[in-house]
């Protein structure tokens, strides 16, 4: 390879690290403290902005999707404590339940959850229990509250209601306050409810549209969903495209056989996304919802409808924002510590090994840099392992070209000139190079197989930092070395 | 550098002897304490929600909670009307109650007796659920088989089993020290551990690399042992430089990092000082004694 392929190489790699940088620069070093906290605010509260505002938050949200997440250590997040609702439990075995019985639903609950969690792309989540029977879940990031619901709470939302139409026909602008709530809730008859349709704004945010009341028996819900798919209409427009059980199936029959004529509510997470007109019974049991949602969201509906169902209601009882389990100080800390300990050793190389230390220092810098590009492009969440991992690959960066110098020492002491003693250097150290990074690449690819939790971070940290730190301390430092014998003329060389 | 030659493999007996007595110890150390104290994340333990009535911060509290002896398990909540801190500590023993009068006596002679209320206390579950910790070992399993399969490939197969043998001697050294020093295993342990046996490995092999190499020639295979030597010396100021930097990080780590790194740092510290002598002492040690009782046939090149 001749020397300007191997610099636009180089060049390139950069570039990439620098685009997969950025978005993770802007977030945390340009954009406020309180200005990143207004991407975690309610669609309610976010419409209470002007305009320009909403679409700069709509902006950042895209921003958050390519950047270097930080976990629940070290930014904390959401704190959500949930209650099973036993009684339903109880009434459905019409009897009081053995504290075995409620572990059991209690570990059947926590299994479901990691896994749901777990589809929607949350890493390192953390699921506990707490007390005998309450779960606690913590989601690194206070993003969306709403979302979090979404992922936690999920399924079982999804109800079927027949619309009232003689009272919704009724409804008058004037029994409405400002914000849309109904003044006088006594003018809904017993027997029905009223809810809110709801659609996407410009801003893709979900806003409250006009009130709608139903009759409030759920006709079939959640639970007898089979199968749930994403697909998109003949004009391009996401839909979710659900199979009920044999039994759902035949009761969605008999609904749709009764009510032909009227409307058919869907709602998911109180909120009525759809409510199409019933022309005839539909058998078969294929049902697909048409709503004003993004291909995303009809994705987390068909999500949250496939997850397997809870076998206990449940509910949020407590949800709230929590610090960093390291706290603020360990971090700043941990960062100082990280500047100090990285700074001695570009010192110590420089000390040791002169100017060829400076090839090396660069090396390294590259490959903090790199590592960082790639973490963001991966949208990767940054725990205290995960920079385990990176202290580990500044130590092995370093390694690899200490291996290197050293040979490239005894090549000079055995009479070579410079240059025959760099290549031939470079040849004998890239064997022991490969195969060291390669044991510990695979012990490391082992271990990200893990699902998740801790270890999966530290190993998906080091196995790209092992990756990158070959390319930096044999591809780039041998470029800079050609280069700089070239440019000085290097008759002896400083290492 | 280091010219003159220096006699390593040829003290494998005493170091044998330090390795095991470490080890021996160190088990017999973990086993009359009932296991390795385990932190929250793998025993679960309790929680105390504390108001702070007065302003302080999350080291403060921190510190009271390390003087207690109950682990440095802090969260601050973030609520607009009280500074609302979440406590944790390990199931350490059965009797919660005392640990949390404890800590309660802690915080309130620290900060006055009326400016602390207690809102809550509860019990939480283990982090890391016991089914994980299950699969970690057939994990673990698999990562050294397939490191076995690699090293028998590209060198031979004795020296996979002894790389790994030295790996195992880490990680053994390491737990033994967190329990000489009374440390619970919590998550950050846990990272150090995996980081250590990524350094063992890479140690090691490069010494075995250079063991190969000087193993093609026919005279020097005829004195195995002193080529064996000769080749740690060769490494030897590779294996130095590369440890003393990885050093100068984690001993930042620990001095500056704050108390809750220290753990994480100490475990490192210990790790990489073991992983160093390892591949030295440990690995090649074990070349040169597997070819006295076995010897190996020369490789034709």
């Amino acid at each position: 390879m001749n020397k300007a392929f191997r610099i636009l190489l180089v060049l390139i790699a950069i570039g990439i690290a620098v685009w997969g940088f950025s978005s993770t620069y802007i977030w945390y070093f340009r954009y406020s403290k309180e200005d990143r906290a207004l991407t975690n605010l309610t669609a309610e509260k976010l419409a209470q902005y002007p305009e320009e505002k909403r679409l700069q938050i709509k902006e950042m949200k895209t921003l958050r999707g390519r950047i270097i997440n930080l976990g629940l250590d070290l930014q904390g997040g959401i704190y959500m404590v949930l209650e099973p609702d036993y009684k339903e439990l109880q009434r459905r075995a019409g009897r009081e339940l053995t504290p075995d019985e409620i572990r059991d639903a209690i570990r059947q609950v926590m299994e479901i959850l990691r896994n749901r969690i777990d589809k929607f792309g949350v890493s390192e989540p953390s699921i506990t229990t707490q007390g005998e029977d309450r779960i606690v879940v913590e989601l690194p990031g206070s993003k969306d509250p709403d979302r979090a619901r979404t992922v936690v709470m999920g399924r079982g939302l999804l109800e079927f209601k027949i619309v009232d139409e003689v009272t919704t026909g009724n409804l008058r602008r004037d029994m409405f306050d400002d914000t849309g709530l109904i003044i006088d809730s006594s003018i809904i008859p017993s027997g029905s409810e009223l809810k809110y349709f709801w659609s996407k704004n410009k801003y893709d945010v979900l806003e409250r549209r006009r009130a709608v009341v139903l009759y409030d028996e759920v006709l079939l819900d959640g639970s007898t969903i089979k199968r749930a798919q994403v697909a998109t209409d003949q004009f391009g427009k996401a839909e979710v495209i659900f199979e009920l059980s044999a039994e759902g199936g035949k009761q969605f029959a008999q609904i749709t056989e009764v009510n032909v004529g009227k409307r058919l509510a869907i709602i998911l997470d109180d909120k009525i996304m759809t409510m199409p007109a019933i022309r005839e019974r539909i058998p078969g049991g294929q049902v697909r919802i048409t709503g004003d949602f993004t291909m995303k969201d009809a994705q987390d509906i068909a999500l949250v409808l496939r997850a397997g169902a809870f076998p206990v209601p449940l509910q949020i009882a407590e949800q709230r924002i929590v610090g960093p389990s390291l706290g603020e100080d360990s971090i700043e800390a941990g960062i100082k510590a990280a500047i100090v300990g990285s700074i001695l050793v570009v010192l110590f190389m420089l000390a040791y090994f002169k100017a060829s230390g400076i090839i090396a220092d660069i090396a390294l810098a590259l490959n903090i840099f790199l590592l960082l590009g790639v973490l963001a492009w991966l949208n990767f969440t940054l725990t205290l392992p995960g920079i385990a991992g990176m202290i580990l690959t500044v130590g092995m960066a370093v390694d690899a070209n200490v291996i290197i110098f050293e040979r490239i020492k005894e090549e000079l002491r055995s009479g070579k000139t410079v240059s025959a003693a760099v290549q031939s250097g470079y040849e004998k150290a890239f064997r022991t190079i490969l195969d060291a990074n390669m044991t510990t690449l695979i012990a490391t690819f082992v271990l990200s197989q893990f699902g998740s939790g801790p270890i999966k971070g530290f190993a998906v940290t080091l196995s790209i930092g092992i990756v990158i730190n070959m390319f930096t301390s044999i591809f780039v430092t041998r470029l800079l070395f050609a280069i700089g014998i070239d440019a000085f003329r290097v008759k002896k060389l400083s290492i | 550098m280091f010219k003159k030659v220096l006699k390593i493999v040829q003290h494998r007996k005493i170091t044998y002897i330090v390795s095991a007595a470490i080890i021996v110890v160190g088990i017999a150390n973990i086993a009359l304490r009932g296991g390795l104290k385990m932190g929250i994340d793998f025993a679960g333990g309790n929680m105390m929600q504390v108001w702070m009535k007065d302003e302080v911060t999350i080291g403060e509290v921190r510190d009271v909670l390390i003087d207690t002896g109950y682990g440095n398990n802090v969260q601050k909540i973030a609520d607009p009307e009280k500074d609302l801190y979440i406590l944790k500590t390990a199931a350490l023993e059965r009797d919660n109650d005392r640990v949390i009068q404890e800590i309660t006596d802690g915080l309130e002679e620290e900060f006055g007796n009326d400016r602390v209320v207690i809102e809550k206390v509860d019990i939480v579950g283990p982090r890391i659920s016991s089914y994980l910790l299950r699969t970690s070992y057939i994990v673990g399993l698999v990562a050294i088989l397939l490191i076995l399969l690699y090293t028998t490939f590209r060198f031979k197969f004795r020296f996979g089993v002894a790389a790994i043998c030295a790996l195992i001697h880490d990680v053994l050294i390491v737990l033994s020290f967190i329990s000489f020093v009374g440390k619970e295993m919590d998550t950050f342990i846990l990272a150090a551990l995996l980081t250590i046996i990524g350094y063992s490995l890479n140690d090691t092999i490069v010494v075995f690399d250079r063991v190969r190499e000087n193993l093609r020639s026919a005279k020097a295979f005829e004195d195995y042992e002193n080529t064996v030597n000769l080749s740690i010396n060769q490494s030897l100021s590779r294996t130095l430089i590369t440890s003393i930097t990885t050093l100068l990080v984690v001993i930042s780590l620990y001095v500056f990092g704050g108390n809750i790194m220290r753990n994480f740092a100490f475990a490192l510290i210990v790790g990489i000082l073991a992983g160093t002598y390892s591949s030295m002492f440990v690995a090649s040690a074990i070349v040169v004694d597997w070819h006295r009782l076995k010897p190996e046939k020369i490789k034709k090149v």
